[in-house]
């Protein structure tokens, strides 16, 4: 198991980024927690040696994601809450960017998280084709369906700056 | 829209609570590490639990059971890999002779042959005693295979009876403190009208109970010698092939 002094660098480093890919996918306080605590065991118990920032960075982007597929497929999830209701308890506490959050939360799951890397974490599409292993092609096809998707709902299309 | 979306993403933290209560969480798994390996072995252990119980109780589980009365009056529990797993004497003569021999383990052949050529068994054939063996079968196929055996090696002596019967005879058998053998008689007195206790036939050796039956019912086939087989009625009849004709 990686050291204290390790864990508390990596949590202090990445416990926002994890906390809105958790946000990003599961929408409400109860199972991010859940998903924030697993990846962070997930990286103590892990023995990856990194070769750099970018890599740990990168892998636990995908653990948070698959983490947060996981619970998603869950018995629980799936008999719980519907978007509209997730959407009800999330947005009181980020009322200041209410649409923007309604119009990326409403995305399918591929597109929420192209936009996310690309728009905030500044990943380019050859990048995310690698964390989220998938083809670069494909990984265009998400980022410009959900453009199109953001303008029709927002009425404007984010820039590439 | 661009710098929209990250002012939104911007606004999310983790706040101070949340990573306490995950390094918290962290250091209670250092403390208590989880073991994959737990569940793996408990789940082993409790299948070879099973498989040890089932294959224990497979063991010990008689499929025949060979009961010889001549006044030693004993049974010999057999499982189904031919192995003797259980004796039992039924008078102080059986239980003596049992434990001057300890049969269990042994294979039903070994066991028979130890049996017949005990110097106790050997004095009583020779001073004529007679020797009831009856194969009691919970599985056909070991009963029959038995029953064949005990013939072919006994086959030259006179003195010596052997047949094969169905379990249910045998608690009958069991509930009045008698062997197979001795109940077999006790039967056949009774159904020849002489009066006697199962106490008394236990008490008798099989050569003073058949002599008892011959010279009460002349008729009877089967004074000294012959195979029997029990027909459907539950009634002995004699195998012509063994018996003097009358």
């Amino acid at each position: 198991m990686r050291s204290e002094e390790e864990m508390n660098r990596v949590i202090n480093q990445y416990s926002d980024m994890v906390k809105r890919v958790c946000f990003l996918h599961l929408k409400n306080e109860a199972d991010t927690e859940d998903v924030f605590q697993t990846v962070f065991l997930k990286y103590a118990l892990s023995s990856v040696c990194f070769e750099s920032a970018e890599h740990e960075k990168a892998w636990l982007l995908r653990v948070t994601m698959n983490a947060c597929k996981d619970l998603i497929k869950s018995f629980f999830r799936s008999h719980t809450t519907s978007l509209d209701e997730i959407l009800e308890q999330a947005t009181p506490l980020y009322e200041d960017h209410h649409d923007v959050f309604d119009a990326v939360l409403r995305l399918p799951e591929t597109q929420r998280r192209v936009i996310y890397l690309h728009y905030y974490e500044g990943y380019t599409a050859p990048e995310i084709s690698k964390i989220l292993k998938k083809n670069v092609n494909t990984v265009y096809t998400w980022m410009t369906r959900a453009k199109q998707m953001l303008k029709k709902e927002l009425g404007g299309v984010p820039d590439e700056s | 829209m661009n710098r929209e979306i990250k002012e939104a993403f911007d606004a999310i933290h983790a706040d101070e609570h949340l990573k306490q209560n995950t390094i918290h969480f962290i250091n209670q798994k250092r403390k208590h590490p989880v073991s994959t390996w737990k569940p793996v072995l408990t789940a082993a252990a409790c299948i070879l639990f099973i498989i040890g119980f089932g294959s224990f109780h497979v063991y010990f589980t008689p499929t025949s059971v060979i009961s010889m009365d001549i006044n030693p009056s004993f049974e010999l529990e057999i499982n189904r890999f031919g192995k003797v797993i259980n004796t039992e004497g039924y008078n102080e003569d059986g239980s003596n002779l049992l434990q001057s021999l300890d049969l269990n383990y042994d294979n039903y052949k070994d066991a028979i042959h130890t049996v017949l050529t005990s110097d106790t068994m050997e004095e009583y054939l020779e001073n004529d005693a007679f020797l009831s063996i009856a194969v009691v079968e919970i599985d056909e196929a070991q009963g029959e295979e038995i029953l064949d055996y005990i013939s072919t090696c006994t086959e030259n002596q006179e003195n010596i009876s052997c047949c094969k019967l169905q379990k249910e005879e045998v608690t009958k058998a069991h509930s009045l403190g008698l062997s197979y053998g001795k109940y077999n008689t006790y039967l056949e007195l009774q159904e020849a009208g002489i009066e006697i206790t199962a106490e008394q036939v236990r008490q008798m050796s099989m050569r003073e109970l058949k002599d008892l039956l011959q010279q009460e019912c002349p008729d009877n086939l089967d004074s000294a010698k012959g195979n029997r087989k029990q027909n459907q009625n539950g009634h002995h009849q004699e195998n012509s092939k063994n018996t003097p004709s009358s």
